[in-house]
């Protein structure tokens, strides 16, 4: 099966396309880091997006959720045109990027950092702010409930007050994710969500996507641990060299002699 | 307490009020949300000006002074008068120099924009009558209240007073609560907070607008009082001194503000004046400025969250667990903790 070059109307598509990827290019000086990258998203699905290091993963995820813009082609999410939208806008309407590195809020405290994912709280305004505790506290238990039931999820309550520079790698990775769950999401870019969380933790993180999949979410994971890919994913993209090389569920890419070729040469 | 005393702390307590609001606008720019502001004076500058112009009346060709916009607006007026012309300067520049998310960049070009402003004023002598500046500015309700001058001096201790308590209590209310939470947020990592649906030009203009209004108003507090204004009261490098208070005070933190605006200025600026007057001509500024340099130098380097820290905001509500109940019990907790005043 050789799919080099897939077009969005050509992936095995049971639902409509939630994100719709057509023919993305952006390059950085000499280097063409994305150079006609397509691909659609069925809602309620987790895709994998692989390929080795340097294929554009990274700036795929970024070109979508509007940290960059591309030279060319077009992003639709939830039928609306967010090609060339500001971060924050692509934020408010339900899709969250995560970070490779992390990208917690250090001086604000673990609980902090997931407060401030929540959209709309009315104290969050400078005149919401103006008009005083009263106008904002009820609003502010309800979301401080919610944060600190998905801090027990991921074993972090004992550190809810402690500032999140003095969390370890991984919990950073962990407080990450949760704090892109209290955006409320209806879909979630995470890059590389399982770099530096161990074992135990792992499935856990990793039990809990697949839940929020069931639940609704729809997901796109650039993932290193193809074992992670194997199992959460519905099907995978994969990337090499800026291009699109292969795409469909992750028994039959790992067939598609490209797909080795690129990983054995990178 | 003899009348030279009575006016010498009247001059403090205005002067401390004023470096007060100063330096909680500033610290709420940069404490709070992280926009470098080198550029801070000409926004309390800019609140002086206009305080003057609005109160000194038309300016007549050919009088000792010229300047523009002179009006008679009475005295709640020409305060409401500067912070308007305080947020309306921070508009015009915050729409280019906030526009690249880059701090440095923010603060390189606002210092650009404070030493061109200098400048400009300095050398129109039709705006601002230039390097000679403005005086004789009325004091507001002098005439109405018909108080000695020692007495005035006392109503208008009293008078600063009210606009700090109004200062803070605005930014207390911004610096506190979810709006606060988003603001520290976009100090901490902006690309995350816009990841996060935060728009971060409009809530840094927002900041920079609310910080460049209080800026004038204690300007216009200012110079309503010391009756003068010019170019050498609001050189670029006085937007320093105010964050030499706030790194040695402690950075988001009110209460570490008003102790750096304490130590800075009533203690070393002030202290400073007592040396005797040997060796060379300027020695007193010259010691001021080591004083202090050496001071945020030392700050930063063994003491770099200054006097009183950050808060950290406790929002948890549900029961620790052993790890976290025995440290409250045992009392081991950061140091920083203990210094909370706010």
């Amino acid at each position: 099966m050789h799919m080099s070059m897939v077009n969005a109307d050509q992936l095995p598509a049971a639902e409509p396309a939630f994100l719709t990827v057509t023919d993305l290019w952006r390059s950085f000086g000499g280097v063409q880091a994305v150079a006609g990258v397509s691909f659609a998203v069925p809602q309620h699905q987790i895709i994998g997006l692989i390929g080795p290091n340097g294929a554009g993963k990274s700036t795929v995820m970024n070109l979508i959720a509007g940290i960059e813009h591309p030279d060319r082609g077009s992003v639709f999410f939830d039928g609306a045109d967010i090609s060339h939208a500001p971060p924050h806008q692509v934020a408010k309407r339900g899709l969250i990027r995560t970070f490779q590195i992390s990208s917690e809020f250090a001086r604000l405290t673990v609980l902090e950092n997931l407060m401030m994912a929540v959209p709309h709280q009315r104290g969050a305004t400078f005149w919401g702010a103006m008009r005083g505790r009263r106008f904002w506290s009820e609003d502010e238990k309800v979301n401080l409930e919610r944060a600190q039931d998905l801090l027990e999820r991921f074993h972090l309550s004992d550190l809810a007050d402690d500032y999140a520079s003095d969390l370890s790698g991984g919990q950073k990775r962990i407080l990450e994710i949760a704090r892109s769950m209290m955006a409320e999401p209806k879909m979630l870019l995470l890059d590389e969500p399982f770099a530096g969380i161990a074992g135990p933790l792992a499935r856990t993180v990793e039990e809990y996507l697949m839940a929020l999949r069931d639940e609704g979410v729809t997901m796109i994971m650039a993932e290193h641990e193809l074992s992670v890919i194997d199992r959460c994913s519905d099907s995978v993209v994969v990337m090499a060299l800026g291009k699109v090389i292969a795409t469909g569920r992750m028994e039959d890419v790992r067939q598609n002699q490209e797909v080795i070729d690129a990983y054995l040469t990178a | 307490m003899s009348v030279a005393w009575q006016f010498y702390a009247i001059t403090l307590l205005v002067y401390f009020g004023v470096n007060l609001m100063a330096g909680w606008a500033i610290n709420f720019q940069y404490g709070v949300a992280g926009i470098l502001n080198f550029g801070f004076i000409i926004f309390q500058s800019i609140g002086a000006y206009v305080a003057s112009v609005t109160t000194l009346g038309a300016s007549q060709p050919g009088g000792y002074q010229q300047y523009i916009l002179g009006a008679t607006l009475p005295w709640p007026l020409s305060i409401v008068a500067a912070g308007i012309a305080g947020g309306l300067l921070a508009i015009v520049v915050g729409s280019f120099a906030l526009r690249p998310i880059g701090r440095a960049f923010q603060g390189i070009v606002l210092l650009i924009v404070a030493v061109i402003a200098s400048d400009l004023v300095s050398t129109e002598f039709g705006w601002f009558d230039g390097t000679n500046g403005l005086a004789a500015i009325p004091k507001p309700l002098q005439g109405a209240l018909g108080l000695g001058l020692v007495s005035y001096g006392w109503f208008y201790v009293g008078l600063t007073a009210v606009f700090c308590v109004v200062t803070y209590f605005v930014i207390r209310r911004c610096s506190t609560g979810p709006y606060g939470r988003k603001l520290r947020a976009l100090r901490e990592n902006a690309r995350s907070a816009s990841a996060l649906g935060v728009n971060v030009r409009k809530e840094t203009m927002v900041v920079f607008v609310v910080g460049g209004v209080i800026a004038a108003i204690s300007g216009a507090v200012l110079v309503q009082f010391l009756g003068a204004w010019a170019p050498s009261t609001w050189m670029p490098s006085e937007t320093f001194l105010y964050i030499a208070a706030i790194v040695v005070g402690g950075v988001d933190n009110m209460a570490g503000v008003a102790l750096g605006v304490a130590i800075l200025y009533t203690g070393i600026l002030e202290g400073v004046q007592y040396f005797p007057s040997i060796g060379v001509g300027n020695l007193v500024g010259a010691v001021q400025w080591m004083a202090i340099g050496i001071l945020v130098a030392l700050f930063l380097w063994f003491r770099p969250q200054g006097m009183v820290p950050q808060r950290r905001r406790r929002l948890s509500t549900r029961v620790r667990t052993v790890r976290g109940s025995r440290a409250n019990v045992v009392g081991v907790r950061e140091r920083d903790d203990k210094n909370v005043l706010t």
